[in-house]
């Protein structure tokens, strides 16, 4: 029986999963029976999540405890979202390692956790309607993402229990969904304007290579953007006609934003639309609630939005160029995420990309459906597709003076990697401090830190003589590995490498560690967790022996053992302590035997030889 | 290393100067065979192995129109230098950055960076794949040799290419103490212990040798349990 492995779309508004079979895709339904999720949770007064559709009902009442919009906080420093996270309903502090999170009343949230919440309740969705418990899935991210919100994602599906077999970035997942009968040679843009990103994305599809040759974007730009000036438009007008109305409690903004929002949706389809606010201000220091009416005409709407529209189009031109293309060389483009739904914005990418761009039935899906696919490429069900992605970024490290030098440039086809010698300035150094950025700006300053590795234990020599030889990898996730070794001595010298990952690590222990302390009666269960933790441990180390030696070992028994591996994976789920022993011995026995064959094996070569 | 000194061609294994739409087709065919996604028991190598992130590298700069004029403008200059420096040296046969291949050392490097990490198998290769390009240097064969093992199989070979390469360079410690190494793995003490003590009389502090000294040393434990435990250590090491 084959496991499923699902496809998330884990958007900043809504959230979608699909499952594909076959190279057919379904979207799942939710528990209301709807395809889309709201990326909403609210924490109860004992901090237990509620996500979905009634999170967001609990939004106008409760709506510092409401959480919307994570997405964007996601893998952020603090001083990265002070700008605008003052419009939230909910408060944003700095946490540990200046990241920015969530603080509801005195619990501290990070964002990787709101999102694992998400998730868990996805998968959730999934498992009921799959009936079938899910242990893998293809999460999407805005191609835009950076290495930080990508190793943020990644950690947000380990917290939800989920193993993120991929990122894939969301155009690439809508090009998936749309381009695989796409025919040969096709030079496709799928331009995604979603509701807290966009990003475009020119891919060659070609028989069965699809092939990213470039993405843009921006990773702030989305319909939140609109809504929030819309907001800013009502504000305006409220205050004109009542001056004394208070428009600052948390929900009334969340009054206002659920209305911008609808307001944004009808003029995608009306010309003109009324706004009336009923009994608003309700609490203020008014005792009377005032009622407001105003109207908003479709041409109002464009006039007002006219700056976010323009920023669309830098991108798009950006990729064009690093593609190599002209607008009109493009066979065809896509229009995907919520926002492509604006005419507007429709009209725009015509006169932009020359041509009548595809505007799917349901944009908002395909990206899911696009990662569902790709969970069944990477299961070998589509065997003959093959995704060849970019990074969207170029990485780079802090040169003399300030200056970032590009060593990974973006669009660069991933996995991919580069090398870079280090040495010292001062006699008997023993460690060097590296500066990793991504970006596209000349100055150091102005790019992202992705973070400073520290390299330790450089033996001690005069300056300039350590040749320290720094290996940067890009996986196909587009999140980044380093390595780095000592050349010069030619002696074996670990150089340690001190990274962010590892607080990444301490922090995904620090929940299980808080869990632990938080509730004494869930005591049991989370020793039983931490001890599964352990079996989880062992179970990939055999299976990682298992492949890395399967070459030493008979084939019969390899096919055995890693039948017997799989069903202990599944046998996982339980948290009946005396059934995890049982499944922990299996997985030391089989580890064992691994061990002993491969000694048996070299004993004999041995003997061989030395004959 | 700058990335000037490789020939990306070579590592496509394409004729020099081949047009952006033969690298494609090329690069696609490797993919096919090479991506991580083709890796399919593992899915979860999201890396993939080294020698196709190097195909890739190749692939970002000849699949981009000026990067590739320029990388093809350094690459004529170079072969352009490389034709006279040949012309009027041809002695340095163990220093490829005058007279071999680039690639080869290229090659080399990476595996005496997967030696160091223990990454045996692909050491092996690459030292493979510097040899193949450059049948004539002592090192490569030396340390080729070294990596025989830890790869099943044909320690003779190894012993063979351990040799050749003193022979070629008599001077070289190291050299000697790969084929002392060797020897010790096969269990033929008496000639590891010679190749031992010769690095020894010549650098009586060498770290390496007597460590290796140590191991010769008659003990209780036989040399064959001993080699199984470091063995047993070392599959431990790879694990993580």
């Amino acid at each position: 029986m084959k496991e499923y492995v699902i496809g998330i779309d884990l958007g900043t508004t809504y959230s979608v999963v699909a499952c594909s079979q076959n190279g057919k895709t379904t979207v799942i339904p939710n528990k209301e029976g709807k395809y889309f999720t709201p990326s909403i949770v609210y924490y109860d007064s004992s901090m237990t999540p509620v996500v979905g559709e009634i999170a967001r009902r609990k939004q106008v009442i409760e709506p510092e405890r409401t959480i919307y919009s994570i997405k964007s906080l996601m893998g952020k420093f603090y001083s990265e979202v002070t700008n605008w996270s003052s419009h939230l309903s909910y408060e944003v502090v700095e946490a540990d390692s200046n990241m920015a999170s969530v603080k509801i009343e005195d619990s501290i949230l990070y964002p990787e956790e709101i999102c694992a919440d998400i998730l868990k309740h996805l998968i959730s969705c999934a498992q009921e309607y799959l009936d079938e418990t899910i242990h893998h899935g293809v999460v999407t991210v805005p191609a835009y993402f950076d290495n930080r919100q990508r190793e943020a994602t990644i950690k947000a599906g380990k917290l939800a229990g989920l193993n993120v077999i991929r990122l894939i970035n969301e155009p690439t997942a809508a090009a998936l969904s749309y381009g695989i009968d796409a025919g040969e040679n096709t030079n496709v843009g799928v331009f995604d304007f979603g509701g807290g990103t966009f990003d475009i994305s020119i891919l060659k599809i070609s028989g069965e290579m699809i092939e990213v040759i470039a993405t843009s974007g921006d990773s702030s730009l989305g319909g939140r953007d609109i809504d929030a000036l819309l907001v800013e438009h009502l504000k305006a007008h409220i205050l004109k006609a009542h001056p004394e109305t208070g428009l600052e409690s948390p929900a009334i903004k969340i009054q206002l934003q659920e209305l911008a929002k609808e307001v944004k949706h009808e003029l995608s389809y009306k010309e003109e639309t009324e706004i009336h606010i009923p009994f608003l201000a309700a609490g203020s220091r008014e005792s009377t609630a005032v009622n407001f009416s105003t109207h908003l005409t479709r041409s109002d709407f464009n006039t007002l939005c006219k700056k976010i529209f323009e920023r669309l189009f830098i991108p798009c031109e950006q990729a064009l160029q690093d593609a190599h293309l002209a607008a009109k060389e493009l066979d065809k483009i896509f229009l995907i995420g919520g926002s492509s739904k604006i005419p507007e914005v429709y009209r725009l990418c015509q006169e932009f990309f020359k041509q009548e761009p595809a505007l799917s039935l349901n944009p908002d899906e395909s990206v899911a459906r696009g990662a569902a696919i790709h969970s069944e490429m990477l299961q070998g069900d589509l065997k003959e597709m093959l995704l060849l992605d970019v990074t969207p970024l170029s990485l780079g490290v802090e040169v003399e003076g300030g200056i970032f030098e590009k060593i990974i440039p973006r669009n660069s086809s991933v996995p991919t990697l580069a090398k870079k010698m280090f040495t010292t300035t001062q006699d008997n150094q023993r460690a060097v401090t590296i500066h990793i950025l991504q970006g596209e700006r000349k100055l150091a300053r102005d790019n992202r830190t992705l973070d400073r590795f520290r390299l330790e234990g450089i033996p001690s020599a005069p300056r300039e003589v350590p040749q320290i030889e720094v290996v940067f990898q890009i996986d196909v996730n587009g999140v980044l590995f380093v390595k780095a070794q000592e050349l010069s001595t030619g002696k074996e010298q670990e150089i340690e490498v001190k990274s962010y990952r590892n607080i990444a690590e301490d922090f995904v222990d620090k929940v299980v560690d808080e869990a632990r302390e938080k509730s004494k009666e869930d005591k049991e269960l989370v020793m039983v967790a931490l001890a599964k933790r352990q079996v989880y441990q062992s179970l990939y180390k055999t299976r990682e022996l298992l492949s890395n030696n399967k070459m030493l070992l008979p084939s019969s028994l390899v096919e055995e053992w890693k039948e017997i591996l799989g069903e202990c994976h599944l046998q996982l789920k339980t948290f009946d302590a005396e059934t995890i022993n049982k499944v922990e011995e299996e997985i030391l026995r089989i580890e064992k035997d691994i061990h002993q064959h491969i000694n048996e094996r070299n004993t004999q070569a041995d003997e061989s030889k030395s004959e | 290393m700058s990335n000037s000194e490789k020939n990306y061609y070579q590592l496509l294994n394409l004729p020099e100067f081949s047009s952006i739409e033969e690298i494609r087709q090329r690069y696609y065919e490797l993919a096919q065979k090479h991506h991580p996604d083709r890796q399919k028991e593992d899915v979860q190598d999201t890396l993939g192995n080294e020698s196709f992130a190097l195909i890739t590298q190749a692939f970002n700069t000849l699949k981009d129109p000026e990067k590739k004029k320029q990388y093809d403008e350094k690459l004529r200059k170079r072969k352009k230098e490389k034709v006279q420096k040949s012309s009027t040296s041809r002695k340095h046969t163990s220093s490829p950055k005058k007279g071999g291949s680039l690639i080869a050392e290229e090659s080399f490097q990476q595996g005496m960076a997967a030696l160091r990490r223990k990454d045996y198998s692909r050491a092996h290769y690459l030292f493979k794949t510097a040899l193949n390009q450059d049948s004539q240097n002592a090192s490569y064969m030396s340390y080729y040799a070294l990596t025989f093992i830890y790869n099943k199989g044909k320690l003779s070979e190894g012993i063979r290419y351990a040799t050749k390469a003193i022979e070629k360079e008599p001077f070289r410690l190291e050299f000697k103490l790969n084929l002392a190494k060797i020897y010790l793995t096969v269990g033929a003490k008496s000639q590891a212990h010679k190749w031992t003590y010769e690095v020894l009389g010549l650098d009586p502090d060498h770290k390496e040798a007597q460590n290796i000294a140590v191991q010769l040393q008659p003990e209780k434990k036989t040399e064959k349990k001993g080699f199984l435990s470091t063995l047993k250590k070392m599959l431990g090491k790879d694990e993580k």
